[in-house]
C-alpha cells in the first residue's frame, strides 16, 4: 500500500468540496457550505495492481479574500486544478494557482477539471481556451460533480500519472 | 675520483630499438617480474570483472555484515524490506515452511498474551468490584446517575492520572501516516485523516501567528485529552494522551522521535508514500503507551482518625469492663466456693441470667445472699439446691447444738470428729445427750468427762450451806466474806437455769441475823440489813426469771426458843444464810425488794 498525498485547488465556489465528496462518498448535495481551511478526505483506489491510497486535501478556495497558503500545499505529489465552468474567472484564478503550486511543489504532476459540465450552455469558457491549455500540456477534463461525469477518471488519471512519475 | 663510473643500467629500449634488443628486454623483463607480472594480471581482472569475484565477497561477507551492523542501523533499514518481501514471497508459495519455523514460539506468546488478556480482566473486574462496592464507587454511580455520563467514564475520570492511547508517526511533508498505535482501551478513528489534520493544523498554526521556524504547535488540549506533538527534521510525533501527563512523557516522546529519525535516516529518504519500512518502529512507540493509574492516598483523613479512636477507644472500654466484669465473677465463684456447707456444681451465665445449682447444707448460709451483697439483683438468680449434711466442724458442732440443746451450762466442743462436753448440766440431759450424739453425721465420738452432772435438790443443799459472818454491830461484808460471794452466785446461775429448763421456781431466802447484843429494834434491823447486803453482793433481787431472792431475820429472840446460846452460838447470829426451796410454778408477781 503506497499513500499520496494530492490537494484541491481552484477559486472560490468551484464545487472542490462536491468533486471530492463525489468521489470518496458517490454523493453531492445541492447545499452549499464553505471550506474553511481545509478538510481531508481519504480515497483507496487500485490502479494496476497497486494498492494506493489518497489523502485529498480539500483546500478552501481562494477570493480576494482568502489566499492560498503555501504550507497546506507542501508534500503533496501532486494537485487537481478546478475552475467553474460558468465562471470564466476561475480559470485565471487556477492557471495563477498553478503557478503558485509550481513554485511551491516543483513540477509535480496536476490535472485541471473544468466542473459544472451538467450546465453547458452557461458555460463562458470556450473549448478553444480548453485546447490552448491542452497545448501546453495541461491534463485537462470536463465533468461534473453533480452528474460524476468525469469524476473518477480525473482522480485516477492524476494517480496513475503520479505512479508513473514516481 | 669525480670521474663518472660507467654506467651498469642497460640502455633505453627506446633508444635501443633493434628488434632483437626490444626481445631480450623482453625476455629479461620476463624472468625478473614474471609473478608480479601475474599478481597484477589478476588483480586487474578483478576490478574489470567484479561479477566474477564472488568467491572472495563470499569470504568477507559475513565478517562485513557484521562490522557494518555494529556501526549503525543502516544495515537493518537496508535489510528489512528485502527480508520482508521475501518472508512475503515465502508464505505466498509454501505458509508450512515459515508456520513449522515460527511454531515454537508462537505458542508461548499466544500462552502469554491470553494470560496478559486474563490478568487485565481480573484488574478490570477488581477495580470494577472496588469501585462499585466502596462508598467512593456509590459516590460516583450517583455522580454518573446525576450527568448522565456512563459509569466507566467517571471511574476513569476519578481514578486515571493519565493515559497514553495513541501515538501518530507522521512524515513531516506530505503529513502521511507512518505509523500507528493505539491502547488497548483507545477509540481510534481514522488515523490517515487524523494524520493529515494534524499536519494542517500545525501548518495553520505555524502561518497565522508566523512563528519562527523550529517553533511549532507543541500541545493541543480539549478536556482531558491532550496531544503532546514533537516535531523534529523527518518526521511528527503526536502522542494523544488522556488525563495529566507527567513531565518525563514529552521527554520521552521527543527521544523516541529522535531515535527513530536517526535509526530511519534512509527510510525517511527513500519514502514515497509507502509507510511499510516504517513498522519496525512499533515496538518503539508501543515503549511510550502506558497507562498510570492514581495511587491510593496514603494520608488517612481525620475522620478516619476519629473513627479508628472511636473503636479504640470503645474497645479499650470493652476489655476493661471485662477484665472487671470477669474478676468480679472470679471473685464471686471463690466467695461461693469458699462458703461452709456449698458445693457448686453449676454456676453459669446466660446474659444477666445467672444460673446455679448445687448441694447445701440445711445450716449453710444462703448463697444467693453473697450475690446480692456483690450487686446482682435477685431476680437474675436462678437457684437449685440438693439438701446434705456437709462435715465440716462447725456444722458439725452447730448441728450437734441443734439436735443435743445443752444447757446454757454445758459447751459443746468438736475436736478431729470428736465431740466434747463440758459445764454443768442436769443428769438426765447428760444420758440423753450420750445416746443422741453418735446419731449425729460427722461424730464419731463423743466425750462427757468433764461434763459436771447436778441435780436442782443438790444445788440447793449446797447454797442452803453457805453463810456470811458479819462482825458485832456491821452490816458490811468481810473481805473473807466477799470471797465467797463469787462461787455462791455461780451456784445461783447454775440452779437457775436448771429451773428455768426443767420449769421450776426457785426462791431463795437470805436469812440475816443479829446477836443479842443491843436493843432489839437495833438488831432486827441489823439483821434485815445483813440480808438485803448479801442480796444485793449477789446481784440484787432481780437475778433470774426463775429465782426470787426473799429476806428473813434471825435474832436472838428467835433463836433463843429453839437452842441454848454458846459464845460459837452467838458469833454464828451475826451471819446471814440461805434458805432455798422449789416451787412448781413460775411467780406471777414480781419478787420482793
Amino acid at each position: 500500500m503506497i499513500q499520496k498525498k494530492i490537494c484541491l485547488l481552484g477559486g472560490f465556489a468551484v464545487g472542490k468540496t462536491s468533486l471530492v465528496r463525489r468521489f470518496v462518498t458517490g454523493m453531492f448535495s445541492e447545499l452549499y457550505q464553505t471550506t474553511i481551511g481545509v478538510t481531508i478526505e481519504k480515497k483507496a483506489l487500485l490502479v494496476g495492481d497497486q494498492d494506493v491510497t489518497l489523502m485529498i486535501w480539500d483546500l478552501y478556495g481562494e477570493d480576494d479574500f482568502q489566499k492560498m497558503r503555501e504550507s497546506y500545499l507542501r508534500g503533496s505529489s501532486g494537485y487537481i486544478l478546478v475552475a467553474d465552468g460558468m465562471r470564466r474567472s476561475t480559470l485565471d484564478t487556477a492557471e495563477a494557482l498553478h503557478q503558485l503550486a509550481q513554485s511551491t511543489l516543483g513540477p509535480v504532476p496536476f490535472v485541471l477539471i473544468v466542473n459544472k459540465a451538467d450546465q453547458l450552455k452557461e458555460w463562458e469558457i470556450d473549448e478553444a481556451t480548453l485546447a490552448r491549455l491542452r497545448h501546453k500540456g495541461w491534463l485537462v477534463f470536463t465533468g461534473s460533480a453533480k452528474t460524476g461525469e468525469g469524476v473518477p477518471e480525473l482522480f485516477m488519471r492524476l494517480t496513475q500519472t503520479l505512479l508513473e512519475a514516481a | 675520483m669525480n670521474q663518472p663510473r660507467p654506467s651498469n643500467q642497460p640502455p633505453s629500449p627506446d633508444t635501443a630499438a633493434s628488434p632483437q634488443l626490444k626481445q631480450e628486454w623482453a625476455e629479461l623483463r620476463t624472468l625478473l617480474l614474471a609473478p608480479e607480472q601475474t599478481q597484477l594480471t589478476e588483480l586487474r581482472n578483478r576490478i574489470d570483472h567484479t561479477e566474477t569475484d564472488a568467491p572472495s565477497v563470499s569470504k568477507v561477507l559475513a565478517e562485513a555484515i557484521t562490522l557494518r551492523g555494529k556501526q549503525d542501523e543502516r544495515l537493518t533499514a537496508a535489510l528489512t524490506p528485502h527480508i520482508q518481501t521475501a518472508l512475503t514471497s515465502s508464505v505466498r508459495r509454501n505458509p508450512h515452511v515459515i508456520a513449522e519455523a515460527i511454531a515454537p514460539i508462537m505458542g508461548p506468546a499466544i500462552r502469554q498474551a491470553i494470560v496478559r488478556t486474563l490478568q487485565g480482566m481480573m484488574q478490570s473486574f477488581n477495580q470494577t468490584i472496588d469501585h462499585s462496592l466502596s462508598p467512593k464507587g456509590l459516590a460516583w454511580r450517583i455522580e454518573a446517575w446525576r450527568t448522565g455520563r456512563p459509569f466507566a467514564e467517571v471511574v476513569l475520570l476519578h481514578t486515571l492520572r493519565f493515559r497514553v492511547e495513541q501515538l501518530f508517526l507522521i512524515h513531516r511533508d506530505t503529513g502521511l501516516l507512518l505509523h500507528h498505535v493505539a491502547s488497548d482501551t483507545a477509540v481510534i478513528h481514522d488515523q490517515q485523516l487524523v494524520s493529515g489534520m494534524l499536519t494542517a493544523i500545525q501548518a495553520f498554526v505555524q502561518d497565522t501567528f508566523s512563528t519562527p521556524r523550529g517553533q511549532t504547535l507543541n500541545t493541543l488540549e480539549v478536556g482531558e485529552c491532550r496531544v503532546l506533538i514533537e516535531q523534529g527534521s523527518q518526521a511528527i510525533l503526536a502522542c494523544v494522551v488522556r488525563g495529566t501527563a507527567p513531565g518525563y512523557l514529552r521527554a520521552q516522546v521527543q527521544q523516541t522521535l529522535e531515535s527513530i529519525q536517526l535509526d530511519y535516516a534512509d527510510a525517511f529518504a527513500a519514502f514515497d508514500g509507502n509507510p511499510s519500512g516504517f513498522d519496525a518502529t512499533h515496538d518503539r512507540l508501543m515503549e511510550c503507551v502506558q497507562t498510570q493509574y492514581e495511587t491510593p492516598r496514603t494520608r488517612t483523613s481525620p475522620m478516619t482518625w476519629v473513627i479508628l479512636s472511636g473503636i479504640s477507644l470503645a474497645i479499650a472500654l470493652w476489655g476493661w469492663t471485662s477484665y472487671h466484669n470477669n474478676q468480679h465473677w472470679r471473685h464471686i465463684t471463690q466467695r461461693l466456693s469458699a462458703m461452709p456447707g456449698i458445693v457448686i456444681t453449676t454456676l453459669e451465665r446466660d446474659g444477666n441470667r445467672i444460673h446455679l445449682a448445687g448441694l447445701r447444707d440445711p445450716l449453710a448460709e444462703d448463697p444467693e445472699q453473697i450475690l446480692v451483697e456483690e450487686g446482682i439483683s435477685s431476680e437474675q438468680i436462678t437457684a437449685h439446691w440438693s439438701p446434705y449434711y456437709s462435715l465440716d466442724p462447725p456444722f458439725i458442732r452447730q448441728r450437734a447444738t441443734a439436735m443435743l440443746n445443752p444447757p446454757p451450762t454445758a459447751t459443746l466442743h468438736f475436736q478431729e470428729e470428736h465431740l466434747i462436753v463440758t459445764g454443768t448440766a442436769s443428769h438426765a440431759w447428760a444420758i440423753e445427750a450420750k445416746k443422741t450424739a453418735r446419731l449425729i453425721p460427722g461424730i464419731q465420738d463423743y466425750r462427757d468427762d468433764d461434763l459436771r452432772t447436778v441435780s436442782i435438790e443438790q444445788l440447793i443443799e449446797q447454797i442452803n450451806l453457805v453463810s456470811f459472818l458479819f462482825d458485832s454491830g456491821s452490816s458490811t461484808l468481810s473481805e473473807q466474806a466477799q470471797g465467797k460471794i463469787g462461787p455462791l452466785r455461780t451456784l445461783l446461775e447454775d440452779l437457775q437455769i436448771l429451773a428455768q429448763s426443767s420449769g421450776q421456781h426457785i426462791v431463795v431466802e437470805a436469812i440475816g441475823g443479829a446477836d443479842e447484843t443491843g436493843p432489839e429494834t437495833m438488831n432486827l434491823l441489823l439483821a434485815t440489813a445483813r440480808a438485803h447486803t448479801v442480796i444485793a453482793a449477789l446481784g440484787g433481787p432481780s437475778f433470774g426469771s426463775h429465782l426470787t431472792f426473799t429476806t428473813g431475820i434471825e435474832t436472838m429472840s428467835t433463836v433463843s426458843r429453839s437452842r441454848a446460846l454458846t459464845p460459837h452460838t452467838r458469833k454464828l447470829l451475826r451471819r446471814t444464810s440461805f434458805f432455798t426451796s422449789i416451787k412448781d410454778k413460775v411467780p406471777q408477781v414480781a419478787p420482793t425488794p
